[in-house]
């Protein structure tokens, strides 16, 4: 049986980060428009179910329009939906799943979802669905703590393949998670030690938003869409997870790209006011031409000119246009080459190069009174004032 | 330049004035108006001012003691150039001015111009006295100009921008700032005003100031998203806490109604246990009064029969008292009888004693009673003798005039009262005598008057004597004679009335009438009283009573004589009479005592009688009562007998009773033990509480149930806002908001050290630059003040603004000139000129002269010791110092020459 295998879906998160309003829409639709790569990846791999693992809503209170949109793009992908709340989108008192509005729009757009609000067994036509949804107010701290119960597997089926649905943090991989915690409220943490492994046959997991194997039968299977910048060399997000399942079988599983949108994160060091055309051509790769497809985590060292940083902000300038988001964090230490320390110092205005001596000298030998990011941006100031003025 | 002679001629009170100059300090010394100041102004004039000058300043110059134009002579050294000679003829457009300088002979404009050029000065032009007076004004301290300050005196002397090239010269330094460092200074001091205000906050329209206001209003906006989605989290919590607790609450409000429900059961139980045991006691209740009743029966009927037995005995002593009695009452009534017989014997006989008796009484009295008629009758004959008597006196005074003695008083009265009348008119009465004369001849009151005889003429009369003679007789004269006549006449009358009505016609007969009544009265008062003594009137009725007595007494005797069977022989007398009265009345005293006696054992006999009699009812009523007792207790005891029926059928009842009575109570004990193991009481305060708690319950349901719906209500959305995503974004506009107030901060900081170095380094420069006039001020403030006195000289813009002092026993802080006291500010401002001039005197081949006139008024004696110090110091570096006071002596130690001026005594006769 092969079904595909996919979570935090997030829709409706705000990337409050960004501030241009069109381009938070673009990261929005993004998210949804990728639903629509899942259905036709599910129609080519021949699957007969998507399981999500929880978090498909990035809030509790999503606007109705959010709900019919989603809702409408479920609809359309022709085969059947299962779905988990997850911590973001936790079922419970007061839930999204509890809204009226959901469930008009879930049955009249959607009547492939089902949304299995109750930790239990969900049996289909080709498999047993053990759903472990994150529910407010719930019997079990652990979602999947229900599958340690005795009675749990007699009555199954047991010629069907067994997947347990579930969202939280597994325990090993807790202490790594550093980037989970972006806008969730509450912490949750999966036990798979609760799981009786020889009882299932996939353990299909959300929350973590990198596609990650945590043993033979568990996976992460991150999220469809990309939404965070990559910290690290293995992580890899805007996967689906194809996976074959058979009752007492090893699944088979396999990674699939579907993500819109591309997130980087580069690093440059500048060590002159050459390495700008570096910076250019490595930025040139990354977009390989393309505008508003693309997210940029661009952190900044080294040094640089006064006229090197001001050229540097005119590029910034234009990549901010052609990027969705470029976020750069500058730790850029401005130094003045040798031609602006002397065209600054060596002057026939005593008063320039007195100040100008002067704020070199608090850059170099910063004193705790005086910040030295303001004598570099003062040292700036003074130089482009000078040469504004001096054109006159 | 240094100045060697003036000469001054017709120049105001000056006609002939030569003063040579010393090359270091020259004291130019004298009194008040002896024209000092008018010398060096002279001089001043002689060097800048135009010979050709008119007006007001040509007027002023003019002496007003010699005719001739004021001329001003003035010989002074230029280095090494030598002497220059000028002469000055202020004489309006016809003056003359001669240069004489390197051998050469200059007039005219030409002099003019030579001499400026020579002075380092442009050519005063023509009008220019103003421009002139000007001229070295920092080296020319005109009197009361003294504290000036000399930054002032600079820029009237337009020696500014000389100085400042001088001092650039000496110290070496570059001009301050160039243009470049002007406009930029200005564009970062424009931008930190644009910034910041002047206290250093950020300028409201500064986009520092806006980002902060975003900042606060975006973090308000963040804690109202927080706020939002707190409540709806909240809400969750409410919700489930609610819906759990509603869970156990009903759980355990299921269990309590189950435990009431067993409780309400055993209740209804006890309630049909005690229903039957209030049954039960009733019969038992029933059973134990019928069987105390059969009892009770029993024994009534016993202590009856018992009564009954006792109450027979109790009749016995009674019958035998009852047959006592009757046997002494009939002796006692037999005894009785016979003195009752024996006493109507003595009363028989008693009573015709008495009766005898009341016949002689009678017969006694009627003697007594006949004596006594026997005296009143012949009383009688006496007193009819007396009334006839008194009837005879009586007639006699019936005949007499009816005198009383009050009328006899009032006759005699008038009598008297007559007399005196009569008497008086006697008295006035006048005596007419006719001694001789013819009868018929002599009359009174037409009465003839008989001669020898006395008439008496009481009242008027006329006597006429013959016909022709008429004479008037008028006794007593006046009117007395009639008073007195008048008198006689009542008095008469009076008395006549008083007679008549005694029916009299003279006193006499009165007198004698009255006489012969007052006899009669004694008379008839005489008869009255013996009437009265024998008896009177009352005499018949006596007679009668009397009579009435005889025949009473008769009457008894005969009645009394009827009464008895035998006669008695009446008394004969009264003693006979009285002697058979007391012996009858000693036999009556016999025999009444003697009835007395049987009467009083009567009376014993019978009160003995009553006593037994009355002992005998008692019993007898005794006997009643017992009697009665004993029919109403056979009457009882026959009704029991009846009810109870014989002995032996009691005995079968009360047996029977008493098995009934203890069958139902063992059920009775039964019945109260299955009570007692229902615990009533803790049964019955089991529904209570249960009762109550299940109600406390209840109310909490109701209020959970609010609970929960109060947060259903919070938690249905409308779905038209995401709170958690805009909470999301208010915290990114914040951090956004953070982030740009710190860049920005950043940058207006980097404003503010720009524009604050440019300052600090301007300042730098400008005292570098200021240094050479800084420390030429120092030095010669040293010589004054003593060491560690510090002079700053202030030059702003290319241009000396003043100058900053500061002396170590004022504090390290530097005063400006202004903040300085008047006598320091001219021991400054001197200084400060004698600086000036030095700096200025390297275009003047090293030397100029500084003039002082009166230039130290305010400084206190103490201190010109050290000024001349000073000026002594700027004569050694190469200055020429005039000074002009009118206290010589204060400058004693000048290195120098003193010139004494002495006043013009023309002037002064003048004035």
């Amino acid at each position: 049986m092969r079904f595909i295998h996919t979570a935090d879906w997030h829709i409706g998160k705000p990337f409050a980060w960004i501030e241009d309003e069109e381009k938070r829409f673009l990261c929005r639709s993004a998210r949804l428009d990728t639903i629509k790569e899942i259905g036709r990846l599910a129609r080519e791999e021949d699957a007969s179910l998507i399981i999500v693992a929880g978090d498909v809503f990035d809030s509790n209170t999503p606007k109705n329009s959010t709900v019919s949109r989603l809702c409408y793009a479920i609809g359309q992908l022709g085969l059947p939906v299962i779905v988990i709340p997850g911590n973001h989108d936790i079922g419970g008192p007061g839930s999204i799943w509890q809204q009226p509005f959901f469930q008009r729009e879930s049955k009249n757009l959607a009547p492939n979802l089902t949304v299995v609000l109750e930790p239990g067994p969900v049996v289909l036509d080709d498999c047993v669905i053990l759903a472990c949804p994150c529910v407010q107010g719930a019997h079990f701290t652990d979602p999947v703590e229900w599958l340690s119960g005795k009675e749990v597997f007699k009555d199954l089926p047991k010629h069907l393949p067994r997947v347990v649905l579930a969202h939280g943090s597994v325990q090993d991989f807790q202490a790594s998670n550093l980037e989970r915690q972006e806008g969730s409220s509450q912490f949750h943490s999966v036990d798979l030690g609760f799981v009786p492994y020889s009882q299932v046959d996939y353990i299909a997991l959300g929350d973590w938003h990198g596609t990650k194997q945590i043993d033979d039968k568990a996976w992460y299977s991150g999220t469809h869409e990309p939404d965070r910048f990559p910290r690290g060399q293995d992580y890899r997000s805007g996967n689906v997870l194809v996976v074959d399942v058979s009752r007492d079988k090893s699944p088979s599983v396999e990674a699939a790209p579907v993500n819109c949108l591309r997130w980087h994160r580069l690093e440059h060091v500048f060590s002159s006011s050459l390495d700008l055309k570096y910076l250019i051509q490595r930025i040139e790769e990354l977009t390989k031409g393309d505008v508003a497809k693309d997210l940029l985590r661009l952190e900044l060292s080294g040094s640089l000119g006064i006229d090197a940083a001001r050229r540097l902000e005119e590029l910034v300038e234009g990549w901010k246009a052609k990027f969705l988001s470029l976020e750069i964090i500058n730790n850029i230490d401005l130094a003045p080459d040798e031609d602006e320390v002397a065209s600054l110092t060596n002057r026939p205005d005593p008063l320039i190069s007195e100040v100008a001596s002067h704020l070199l000298e608090l850059i170099e030998n910063p004193s705790p009174s005086q910040d030295r990011r303001v004598a570099q941006q003062a040292l700036k100031e003074l130089y482009l004032a000078c040469h504004r003025l001096s054109d006159r | 330049m240094r100045l060697i002679s003036a000469q001054l001629a017709n120049y105001k009170l000056h006609n002939d004035l030569r003063v040579e100059f010393h090359p270091d300090v020259t004291v130019i010394s004298g009194p008040n108006e002896a024209g000092k100041s008018t010398l060096v102004e002279a001089i001043h004039r002689g060097l800048f001012l135009r010979s050709k000058t008119t007006g007001s300043k040509l007027k002023e110059m003019k002496s007003r003691f010699s005719p001739g134009n004021p001329e001003v002579s003035v010989e002074f050294v230029v280095g090494e150039k030598g002497l220059c000679r000028v002469k000055k003829i202020f004489a309006g457009q016809r003056g003359t001015t001669t240069v004489n300088f390197e051998g050469r002979t200059f007039h005219g404009d030409e002099a003019e111009r030579k001499l400026a050029e020579i002075l380092g000065e442009e050519p005063v032009q023509a009008r220019g006295g103003k421009q002139a007076v000007r001229r070295w004004s920092h080296l020319w301290v005109w009197q009361g100009r003294s504290s000036e300050d000399v930054a002032l005196e600079l820029e009237t002397a337009q020696k500014n921008e000389l100085l400042i090239r001088r001092v650039q010269e000496l110290g070496g330094a570059s001009v301050v700032q160039s243009e470049l460092d002007a406009r930029v200074a200005a564009y970062f001091k424009s931008r930190v005003q644009e910034i910041f205000t002047n206290t250093g906050k950020p300028r409201a329209t500064s986009p520092l100031a806006r980002l902060q206001r975003e900042l606060s209003e975006a973090l308000d906006a963040l804690e109202k998203k927080k706020a939002i989605c707190n409540q709806i989290s909240r809400a969750r919590q409410d919700y489930i806490l609610a819906t759990r607790a509603m869970e156990t609450l009903s759980e355990k409000m299921e269990q309590g109604k189950r435990e009431l429900q067993r409780v309400l059961k055993e209740l209804d139980e006890l309630d049909a246990l005690e229903q039957k045991r209030k049954e039960l006691k009733g019969v038992a209740q029933e059973r134990k009064e019928w069987l105390s009743r059969l009892v009770a029966l029993n024994e009534e009927i016993v202590s009856l029969e018992r009564s009954e037995k006792e109450l027979g005995r109790k009749f016995v002593p009674l019958d035998l008292d009852l047959e006592r009695l009757g046997r002494e009452l009939s002796e006692l009534r037999k005894s009785r009888d016979e003195f009752l017989v024996r006493m109507d014997a003595v009363r028989e006989e008693l009573s015709k004693e008495r009766r005898r008796l009341g016949i002689i009484q009678s017969c006694e009295r009627l003697l007594e009673l006949e004596d006594r008629l026997a005296k009143l009758k012949a009383r009688q004959q006496k007193l009819s003798e007396l009334e006839s008597q008194l009837e005879l006196v009586r007639r006699q005074m019936a005949q007499l005039p009816k005198v009383s003695s009050g009328q006899m008083e009032r006759i005699r009265k008038a009598k008297e009262e007559l007399a005196r009348a009569e008497a008086a008119l006697d008295a006035m009465a006048t005596g007419v005598e006719v001694i001789e004369a013819p009868e018929r001849e002599a009359f009174l009151d037409g009465r003839p008057l008989s001669p020898g005889k006395e008439y008496t003429v009481t009242q008027r009369s006329q006597l006429t004597v013959g016909d022709s003679v008429v004479l008037a007789i008028i006794p007593g004269g006046g009117h007395a004679l009639s008073t007195c006549q008048d008198w006689v006449g009542k008095s008469r009358a009076k008395l006549q009335t008083l007679l008549d009505e005694v029916g009299v016609s003279s006193v006499r007969e009165a007198l004698e009438a009255f006489s012969q009544l007052e006899e009669l009265k004694g008379k008839e008062q005489g008869l009255l009283q013996r009437i009265e003594d024998i008896g009177g009137k009352g005499l018949d009725d006596e007679m009668g009573k009397t009579e009435d007595g005889i025949s009473a007494a008769r009457a008894e005797i005969s009645r009394l004589e009827s009464m008895l069977d035998s006669k008695i022989s009446p008394p004969e007398n009264q003693a006979q009479a009285k002697e058979l009265i007391d012996g009858l009345s000693g036999q009556i005293e016999l025999l009444e005592k003697k009835e007395g006696e049987l009467r009083a054992k009567v009376e014993d006999c019978q009160a003995l009688e009553r006593a037994k009699s009355s002992q005998r009812e008692q019993i007898v009523e005794r006997r009643h009562e017992l009697e009665h007792r004993r029919v109403e207790l056979e009457a009882r005891l026959k009704a029991k007998l009846e009810e109870a029926g014989d002995e032996q059928m009691r005995l079968r009842s009360i047996e029977k009773a008493t098995k009934e009575l203890s069958e139902v109570e063992a059920e009775l004990k039964e019945l109260d033990e299955a009570i007692a193991r229902l615990q009533p009481e803790l049964l019955r305060h089991d529904k209570q509480w249960l009762t109550s708690a299940l109600e406390q319950q209840e109310r909490e349901l109701e209020g959970l149930k609010k609970r929960k719906i109060a947060a259903e209500t919070l938690l249905r959305q409308t779905g038209s806002s995401d709170s958690e995503a805009e909470l999301k974004m208010e915290a990114s506009k914040v951090e956004l908001l953070q982030r740009r107030l710190a860049q920005e901060q950043v940058r207006a900081e980097a404003f503010r050290m720009v524009h604050d170095l440019f300052q600090q380094k301007h300042q730098e420069l400008a005292a570098r630059f200021s240094e050479p006039l800084s420390k030429r001020i120092s030095l010669y403030l040293a010589s004054m003040f003593g060491p560690g006195v510090q002079a700053q000289a202030v030059i702003e813009s290319n241009t000396f603004k003043g100058v900053q002092v500061r002396r170590p026993q004022m504090g390290d802080i530097f005063f400006s000139f202004s903040e300085l006291s008047q006598g320091t500010r001219e021991q400054v401002a001197a200084a400060v000129r004698l600086a000036i001039a030095e700096i200025l005197a390297t275009g003047h081949e090293g030397c100029l002269p500084v003039v002082f006139d009166d230039a130290f008024t305010n400084s206190d004696s103490s201190r010109v010791m050290y000024i001349q110090r000073m000026l002594n110091l700027a004569s050694r570096r190469g200055l020429q110092i005039i000074l002009l006071t009118s206290k010589p002596s204060d400058y004693s130690f000048v290195n120098g020459a003193t010139v004494r001026l002495e006043p013009n005594p023309l002037a002064s006769e003048v004035k």
